[in-house]
């Protein structure tokens, strides 16, 4: 299917969209229902998330990417060394994921996840698990409850799909949502997760301590096998070509050029991070509700809100949670990440883009 | 057979050129998955190896492709030491230079002995078209081509089918090798023979 149906709409300043943010403004955030109300190990989104096709079509799209199930080792006992200690191994430009949880800061290297896709790791008491697809660039941290997350070795729109090891549910990192097993239709937890470079996080962040390569398995961390992000190469070209089929397809950007995206139990928009670095905020409107992204120029990244405001952004930490708003109003931060456009495109043909 | 494998150890070359290949293979088979990489780098002789190394070293990341268990790292290069799969670049690596020596053994016997040493060289191909990233072959990686269930299938069985190549071609050439070089040793022995016959 190709998706004439993307819509796209660029922010109008409307006194529609005054009223509907007023509204909106102070909505409450996203909540989660603990494991033992619902009988999973994980909590869940009371809400859920969007899901725009049945579970059984994401299924019937799985592909093995050859690695069988657990043949890409998740890291289930991580350690980690100092900022000095890493910045031995890592350069200012490589990428990292960056977690904040209360008084625990982490940095999670790219070239350590290019291997692994999940780090089960506990957090300031939280299990967490740190999640990275190399084939969407993707990463997302999901509160895992006790249970541990592993790599399945299968692949739906090139993406990693992950399942839990104790009720042997299926989730697409992307969609959050589980496909198949006993959990089907629940949507996980998800947690801020920075995606910026080790020169920005240490600059910000000098005590953060990062996941070593002591990791349980042996890689050779200095080589990724599908190019580089410092510089960008090879597989991660915005231009260069896919691997494996899609369930949507869109030509309306190129293949790999990175969005910022966000999902609500309706709504998926997504927002142009090369514009949004120029712009420094952006605004759309989907389904009659406003979305404001904010460009963090200290760490390279975005934030996405419900709602809108014409206040200027005051940011004093790593998340949208950690944004206030200079006229004092409440816009409802959403969990948001970086994503390739195709994959984007291919989970979410209705989302709604900034252009 | 016994008057080609006579042969073949009384030739030097056809020796070397089978130890030699056997070596090359197995590099070009670790470079194929990404276990031995170079690198810009001039750093010192590092070794570490895993505690719990029995127990990871059956595990297979792929098809055929397992666990190392230790790491070298030296200048320009590093290098993951898995066992098994050095077991296989060897044992695929010495098939095809095998081959390759009996087929040149056989060709001293008879040039027109109907074997090639190319067709050793291809049959050992899928095995360096096994070498697996995490989620994709490397070999598609690299081309940027797409795939499809049926192929990443078949990636996955590159060794087998190098093996079922390299062995059948190995016996091939045996037994070919083996009628020429019979046959050449008895027309050596009736050249032989003659001249004091006549006299």
């Amino acid at each position: 299917m190709t998706l004439n149906s993307i819509t796209r709409r660029s922010f109008l300043g409307s006194s529609a969209g005054v009223a509907a943010s007023a509204v909106l403004a102070g909505a409450p955030m996203m909540s989660s229902v603990a494991s033992a109300a619902t009988g999973a190990p994980f909590p869940t989104l009371a809400q859920g998330r969007i899901s725009p096709q049945p579970a059984r079509d994401y299924v019937d799209s799985m592909l093995s990417g050859g690695p069988g199930k657990d043949g890409i080792p998740s890291i289930d006992k991580p350690s980690f060394w100092s900022m000095t200690k890493a910045s031995e191994f890592l350069d200012d430009g490589d990428i990292v994921f960056g977690l904040v949880q209360n008084d625990t800061v982490r940095a999670y290297p790219q070239r350590i996840l290019v291997w692994h896709e999940i780090v089960n790791d506990v957090v300031d008491g939280k299990g967490l698990a740190i999640t990275y697809c190399p084939l969407t660039g993707t990463a997302i941290a999901f509160e895992r409850g006790s249970t541990e997350f592993g790599v399945s070795g299968r692949l739906v729109n090139s993406n990693l799909i992950m399942y839990d090891r104790d009720t042997d549910t299926w989730f697409p990192q992307i969609l959050a949502v589980g496909t198949q097993g006993p959990h089907t239709g629940k949507a996980l937890v998800e947690r801020p997760l920075v995606w910026t470079t080790w020169g920005r996080w240490r600059a910000l962040y000098p005590q953060t301590e990062v996941l070593s390569t002591r990791t349980g398995a042996l890689r050779n961390y200095r080589r990724d096998p599908y190019g580089a992000y410092n510089d960008v190469d090879g597989y991660y070209l915005p231009e260069s070509n896919l691997l494996f089929p899609l369930m949507n397809e869109s030509s309306q950007h190129p293949a790999k050029s990175m969005f910022l995206l966000a999902r609500t139990a309706q709504n998926s928009v997504a927002f142009d991070l090369n514009q949004l670095r120029q712009k420094n905020r952006l605004e759309l409107i989907s389904n009659g509700i406003f979305f404001t992204a904010v460009y963090d120029p200290r760490l390279d990244t975005g934030h996405v809100f419900r709602g809108r405001t014409l206040a200027e952004p005051i940011i004093t930490g790593a998340s949208a949670f950690d944004i206030s708003w200079s006229d004092g109003v409440r816009l409802e931060p959403l969990s948001a990440f970086q994503a390739m456009w195709f994959a984007v495109a291919a989970y979410y043909p209705e989302v709604t883009v900034h252009v | 057979m016994s008057e080609l494998i006579r042969r073949f150890r009384a030739d030097r070359t056809s020796q070397l050129i089978a130890l030699a290949l056997t070596v090359v293979y197995l590099l070009l088979f670790q470079f194929a998955t990404s276990e031995l990489a170079l690198h810009g780098r001039f750093q010192n002789l590092t070794f570490f190896a895993l505690a719990d190394w029995q127990a990871i070293m059956f595990e297979a990341r792929v098809p055929f492709q397992f666990e190392p268990i230790a790491i070298v790292e030296g200048p320009f290069f590093t290098w993951l030491l898995s066992p098994l799969n050095i077991g296989i670049g060897v044992m695929l690596g010495g098939l095809t230079g095998t081959q390759i020596a009996l087929t040149n053994v056989a060709r001293k016997c008879s040039t027109s002995c109907g074997l090639n040493r190319a067709t050793g060289l291809l049959a050992g191909l899928p095995g360096l078209l096994a070498g697996s990233a995490c989620c994709a072959p490397i070999i598609f990686v690299l081309l940027g081509v797409q795939l499809t269930a049926s192929i990443v299938t078949v990636m996955g069985l590159m060794v087998p089918i190098a093996f079922v190549l390299l062995a059948g071609g190995l016996l091939y050439t045996v037994r070919v090798g083996a009628r020429r070089c019979g046959e050449a040793a008895e027309l050596e022995n009736m050249i032989v023979v003659a001249p004091s016959g006549n006299s």
